[in-house]
């Protein structure tokens, strides 16, 4: 199989965000160190804001990054439930799919049923549903 | 003022320094705006690009994982070919007769396919074989979206076609969507669980219980019911490996012994965002997706012998009708029998034969 040329977008992306920072933090300490040498104040603390707010995007934007990165890694764990039936004492119970279950295939056997002699598929309860539990289902990344 | 060094209105260092800043980004963005906003779209393009990949080897790695007891080498050549694999369609320039043709490529298609595996594993029954063949057919899935992701990607950056780029950025989040749903079948395919694809080949399978089962034609399987006085045929594809069998050659053939008044289709259908998982819609035509051969087959059937086609929908979205089936899926399925058993007997009468078909795949679902 081929591989992908990926270009030098991702490596750009990076560059201007370390620009943004390099610029954010000029602007911070330049708003700091200005508080004292010039009484204008004002305009010092919005350098200081203005660096601080483009630090914090920027942070925000290769947390961003990242967690995408992650969720692109990370395998979703999903469950799936087998809903086993008895034919004859109607007792049902529901247990995490096992390879090899298919509906209206045999389960395991019933626990309230006398056992029957060995390989008869009598006291074995019959798969009615096989289903998704949403709970545990990671949404769309 | 606050604002008037950010202005560069003020005569300080930093004002000017601001103001030279500004000039140079409205000459940059005068100049060169369109190719940054071009070279930012091509980064989302590019990651989802990459992920994309991801998902593709990710795919193929799990499949070559799930086969690695067997012959591994020749596993592997024949998934590196599977995944280039064409299917070319017939000319449809003289339009007579070209859903037979259609119908006789895939086939073939199916059957290399179904038979190259046997060849390499024959120790794999029918079906594994069938489960195998969706798990691939995911993996192929994948890499085609990648690759023809790519080759957007790449002719819009050759040919720096704004129009292009903006165009395949505008598709992508709904392309990964649907490469994710892929993605997510691929567990199901492999351990043979039920999608909600086959929530009609399940209403089938519900209502034929007790039934005796019988085979026609290749993949199907049916059984004849009494229901009040009318004898019902329901019929699905032949599970519970992943086949969707050929509904259209078997009501084909059986119409041939049986005078069938009424032929009632249940299938999975894509819902519209905002719809409900699992309601149903009822209607008529012949409700069956695919490429559209056996649709056209059982359509011919009932025009010619004037037999009403009437369907029902559970609906869904494309990743739950892939993966695997929902709770939300299920409720629909014991809906959907109840509804269609209160319809037999209304939409028939007393010595009918009537014909309901479970259409989709019927991965996990026995009868």
């Amino acid at each position: 199989m081929e591989k992908t040329s990926i270009s030098f977008l991702a490596p750009f992306y990076f560059f201007l965000l370390g620009l943004f920072i390099l610029f954010s933090l000029i602007l911070f300490f330049h708003g700091l160190t200005g508080i004292d040498k010039e009484g204008n104040n004002l305009a010092n603390f919005s350098f200081m804001i203005l660096g601080a707010m483009g630090l914090i995007g920027t942070f925000y934007a290769i947390r961003r990054y990242q967690v995408s990165i992650q969720r692109m890694i990370k395998g979703r764990r999903i469950v799936v439930l087998t809903v086993e039936e008895c034919s004859k004492c109607n007792y049902k119970s529901v247990r995490p799919f096992r390879e090899g279950d298919f509906v209206y295939g045999y389960g395991e056997e019933c626990p309230r049923c006398p056992r029957p002699p060995e390989g008869s598929v009598e006291n074995r309860m019959l798969i009615t549903a096989i289903y998704l539990d949403r709970g545990v289902q990671e949404e769309r990344s | 003022m606050l604002i008037v060094p950010f202005l560069g209105q003020d005569n300080t260092e930093i004002g000017q320094i601001i103001s030279i800043a500004y000039m140079i980004m409205f000459l940059i963005l005068v100049f060169w705006g369109e190719k940054i906003q071009m070279l930012i779209r091509l980064r989302d393009i590019e990651y989802a690009l990459e992920r994309l990949r991801m998902m593709r080897d990710e795919s193929v790695r799990f499949t070559k994982e799930k086969l690695k007891k067997y012959n591994k080498e020749e596993i592997n050549r024949f998934i590196d070919n599977f995944l280039e694999f064409v299917t070319v369609p017939p000319v449809d320039m003289d339009p007579a007769g070209v859903v037979w043709k259609l119908d006789h490529i895939v086939k073939t298609a199916e059957n290399r396919i179904r038979s190259e595996i046997k060849q390499i594993i024959p120790e794999l029954d029918d079906s594994q074989v069938l489960n195998l063949m969706n798990l691939f057919e995911a993996s192929y899935a994948l890499n085609y979206y990648y690759k023809v992701v790519r080759h957007y990607y790449i002719l819009g950056k050759k040919t720096s076609s704004y129009i292009l780029i903006i165009q395949l950025q505008a598709i992508l989040p709904q392309v990964l969507m649907e490469a994710e749903a892929y993605l997510g079948a691929i567990q199901a395919f492999s351990s043979g669980q039920p999608v909600g694809d086959g929530a009609g080949a399940l209403v089938a399978a519900r209502l034929m219980r007790g039934g005796e089962i019988k085979e026609i034609e290749k993949d199907n399987v049916y059984t004849v019911k009494n229901i009040d006085g009318r004898r019902v045929y329901f019929m699905k594809a032949k599970g519970p490996g992943g086949a969707v069998g050929t509904p259209g050659d078997a009501l084909m053939k059986l119409s041939e012994v049986e005078n069938f008044k009424t032929v009632f289709m249940v299938d999975a259908g894509l819902k519209l965002e905002g719809e409900k998982t699992g309601s149903i819609a009822e209607g008529v035509g012949a409700i069956i997706g695919g490429i559209g051969t056996e649709k056209y087959k059982i359509e011919e059937v009932a025009t010619k012998k004037s037999i009403p086609l009437y369907g029902m929908i559970i609906k869904m979205s494309l990743k739950e009708a892939i993966t695997p089936m929902t709770k939300e899926v299920l409720n629909g399925v014991e809906e959907a029998c109840k509804i269609l058993m209160q319809r037999i007997i209304e939409k028939s009468s007393e010595g009918d034969a009537v014909m309901v078909i479970g259409v989709g795949n019927t991965i996990g679902i026995g009868q």
